[in-house]
């Protein structure tokens, strides 16, 4: 299975690296983080120390859009053209087709958050940042993408419009993220503390964001990915079943 | 005319049912696992969800038998319960780590890990004690960032910490029984043998910036409640602890409780001419303003108190009375000046500078604390003033006997004077300085003696009325009083220790306007622009290969 999921993991970073659209989605990524690092870093000018979570806290609000734009071709567009049907026909395993291409689009998330390091290298080069607590909003925002990745690939797969699939992921992503503030709105304080425990940022925003990693928080998005993943795999053998 | 007519068959019908009636049954029974029971409108979802299904296998058995045995539907059935199996796996990993509390902390200055301090604190707990914060649903992230610190605590002490949390919306009498004032409030206290709240050990734990402070602080001190007890002499007119106008001391006196010291009246006079002798277990004795000045007896009382190692807080106010507390020339004063070098004046401060004084001169605004001291340590004159009414002026004598420190914590300003003309203040509230007769400031209010030799301690402070129920809220009086006490009594060295600085203790950042226009350069042009050519690249390259 390892092999097919090697191949079509190189299949699908291939296609990353030839789509110009990707580097669209990259360059408007980077320039958001962009213009919020240069703003925080003028306004903490002599005021307060560097915040080293700054760019990762950002990328989990920018993920709830950025993420359905990165996953929504993926199993969309081969069930429009017919090419999910030919996949399936390949000597792959259905697990290996979906987990090749969870595995493309989170390498292609890692590599943007590559790049964004050079933030942590200019406030190293000026100041000296909390190395520890960067490190760790990093290991959480990596996480978290790979989360909000998992559910962007379950509405690809439900969906041959890739509009559609991007704008479901959209919503739902949008509703984990609000759930955050799920004890705003509900006077329930059991029914708001589960469904916080279910938000993408609860497990982010008091943990990892503030420099420590709880294991439950880990297992929070290992979990999330493993269960949207399965899901993904079932709905694309569903294919078969008709 | 043609119409067209509509047809509705068995089928539909029966599709319609099924549609219907698995809408209800998913209603119904999320709706009983939410409730835990039956209600009147879950059993009509039920009842409906059931109707509707068996609508459809009337109507449409061919259909309905091919759901329920076809294919599709065993797969897709088993698909969705494999899904909830995964699920519930991933569920309950999740449940076991969060109780088993596993963090890491990669601050560089490990802000989310307890210090060697606290642990040393926490060693010493040897009872349940019961965490209880109040938060209703619209704090629950302030109850996770709590909880994420409170965990800590209950792992440090092997679960003899133990954390529960209520909701004050939800549960108002029982909020009204810890004194819930906003949410957020925390409590400690010890658990009785039933597990349920001792009250009578409960307090609140302060917040502040910083956490361990806040609950480690109120930790020892639950530690240390009980051991250390305070005596008021409620002799000669005092001012009473218990008496709850705004006059009394009710107010600080219940502050003092909840932070676990014993308070209790006592006679200084009753008990000398009883020929008995101050408590042995009193911590500390106040003499809160009594209006007649002490006998040769109860001097002798309270001196044996002092050179067994004792503490007196004394608060000296301005009385206008025949033969009054602590006048300059009384006995008690001169025991003060001889043994502590301290004295009370028979002066008045009149504040003549107008943001230094409230509604008349007489009520005078610290303008000076000493902040290097353990008492004034917590105030300062911008956020946290001293109001004083009617305050006396004190001397410190600058060479004091061996063995003995003192120094001043309060000062009024240079503006200020010493009325000396105490008869026409009484009697006509008129004051003006007179050269040469009066004291020119800055005068000292409050001041405080250490004897090494004996260990004995006085603070004497030259105002009563700033820790009356009327003023003690006002600015900085109660910690005043509080940390007065907490010195005499060397509380605060049973409670203290050196938490975690909680602010990140990096450096902030200093770079020039070019620096900050080429990190721009870079950032927001150089990278973002870079990976845009290439994308362009890209797409050039695709038009051609078409």
């Amino acid at each position: 299975m390892l092999r097919g999921v090697g191949t079509v993991f190189g299949r699908e970073v291939g296609q990353y690296f030839a789509s110009p659209a990707a580097y669209l989605i990259a360059f408007a990524l980077l320039l958001l983080t962009g213009l919020m690092f240069n703003s925080d870093l003028t306004f903490s000018v002599t005021q307060k120390a560097a915040d080293p979570a700054l760019i990762p806290s950002f990328l989990s609000f920018a993920m709830v859009f950025f993420a359905p734009l990165l996953t929504m071709r993926m199993l969309a567009e081969e069930s429009r053209e017919g090419t999910l049907e030919l996949l399936l026909t390949a000597p792959v395993s259905d697990t290996a087709v979906v987990l090749g291409k969870f595995l493309g689009a989170w390498f292609y998330y890692s590599l943007l958050l590559l790049v964004t390091l050079i933030y942590q290298v200019i406030l190293a080069a000026i100041t000296q940042p909390d190395l520890g607590h960067a490190i760790c909003a990093y290991i959480g925002i990596w996480l978290y993408g790979g989360a909000t990745l998992a559910v962007g690939l379950v509405f690809s797969s439900l969906t041959e419009n890739q509009i559609v699939a991007a704008f479901l992921s959209m919503s739902a992503l949008l509703l984990l993220w609000l759930s955050d503030l799920a004890g705003e709105i509900i006077a329930n304080l059991d029914l708001a503390r589960l469904i916080r425990q279910l938000s993408l940022q609860g497990h982010y925003t008091t943990s990892f964001a503030v420099g420590i990693v709880r294991a439950e928080d880990v297992a929070f998005y290992a979990g999330i990915m493993a269960v949207m993943l399965f899901i993904t795999v079932r709905i694309v053998e569903s294919h078969r079943w008709r | 005319m043609h119409r067209d007519s509509i047809v509705i068959t068995r089928n539909q019908i029966g599709q319609w049912g099924a549609f219907i009636g698995g809408g209800a049954l998913l209603a119904g029974f999320v709706g009983l696992l939410w409730q835990g029971g039956l209600t009147p409108l879950i059993a009509a979802l039920l009842t409906v969800g059931i109707g509707g299904l068996v609508l459809w296998a009337l109507l449409a058995p061919q259909e309905f038998i091919g759901f329920v045995t076809g294919r599709q539907a065993r797969y897709s059935t088993m698909a969705v319960f494999a899904t909830l199996l995964l699920t519930g796996i991933v569920s309950l990993t999740y449940i076991v780590l969060q109780r088993a509390v596993l963090t890491l902390d990669m601050t560089e200055g490990r802000r989310f890990s307890i210090s060697a301090e606290t642990q040393a604190v926490l060693r010493r707990v040897t009872r349940p004690i019961r965490i209880t914060g109040f938060y209703s649903p619209a704090a629950l992230r302030l109850r996770e960032v709590d909880d994420q610190f409170f965990r800590l605590y209950e792992v440090a002490t092997n679960g003899l910490m133990t954390r529960n949390y209520i909701d004050p919306e939800q549960n108002p009498a029982v909020a009204q029984a810890f004194g819930v004032v906003e949410d957020g409030n925390v409590f400690i206290s010890y658990l009785k043998d039933d597990g349920t709240v001792d009250f009578s050990s409960l307090m609140r734990v302060s917040r502040t910036s910083s956490q361990e402070r806040d609950l480690t602080g109120a930790v020892a001190r639950l530690l240390a409640a009980g051991t250390l007890k305070v005596y008021f002499d409620n002799s000669r007119g005092a001012l009473d602890p218990f008496d709850t106008s705004q006059q009394g001391l009710s107010a600080i006196n219940n502050g003092m409780r909840e932070n676990g010291l014993i308070t209790a009246g006592f006679n200084l006079l009753d008990t000398v001419n009883a020929g008995s002798g101050i408590p042995a277990d009193a911590a500390a004795l106040v003499l809160p303003r009594p209006t007649l000045d002490y006998t040769e007896a109860e001097i002798r009382a309270i001196d044996a108190y002092l050179k067994s190692g004792g503490a007196v807080l004394i608060l000296a106010d301005a009385l206008f009375n025949q033969n009054a507390f602590l006048r300059q020339d009384g006995a008690f004063n001169q025991y003060l000046w001889d043994n502590y070098g301290l004295r009370a004046l028979d002066a008045v401060v009149v504040e003549t500078d107008a943001a230094l004084s409230v509604q008349t001169p007489l009520d005078i605004i610290s303008a000076a604390i000493f902040t290097n001291t353990d008492l004034g340590a917590r105030l300062n004159t911008g956020e946290t003033p001293v109001l004083f009414s009617v305050a006396r002026a004190l001397d410190v004598n600058d060479s004091p006997p061996s063995n003995v420190s003192n120094g001043r914590v309060i000062m009024s300003s240079e503006a200020s004077y010493g009325e000396t003309n105490l008869q026409a203040l009484g009697e006509t509230n008129t004051y003006r300085y007179d050269e040469g007769a009066d004291l020119p400031g800055p005068l000292t209010t409050v001041a405080w003696a250490d004897n090494s030799a004996n260990r004995s301690r006085v603070v004497l402070i030259g105002d009563a009325d700033f820790v009356t129920n009327g003023l003690i809220a006002v600015g900085g009086n109660g910690i005043l009083f509080t940390d007065a006490l907490t010195w005499l009594t060397r509380f605060g060295e049973a409670i203290s220790f050196s938490p975690q600085a909680f602010v990140t203790g990096l450096p902030m950042i200093f770079v020039s306007v070019e620096t900050l226009d080429f990190i721009a350069f870079i950032t927001v042009i150089l990278v973002p622009g870079f990976v845009l050519l290439a994308g362009l690249a890209v797409w050039l390259r695709r038009q051609r290969a078409s």
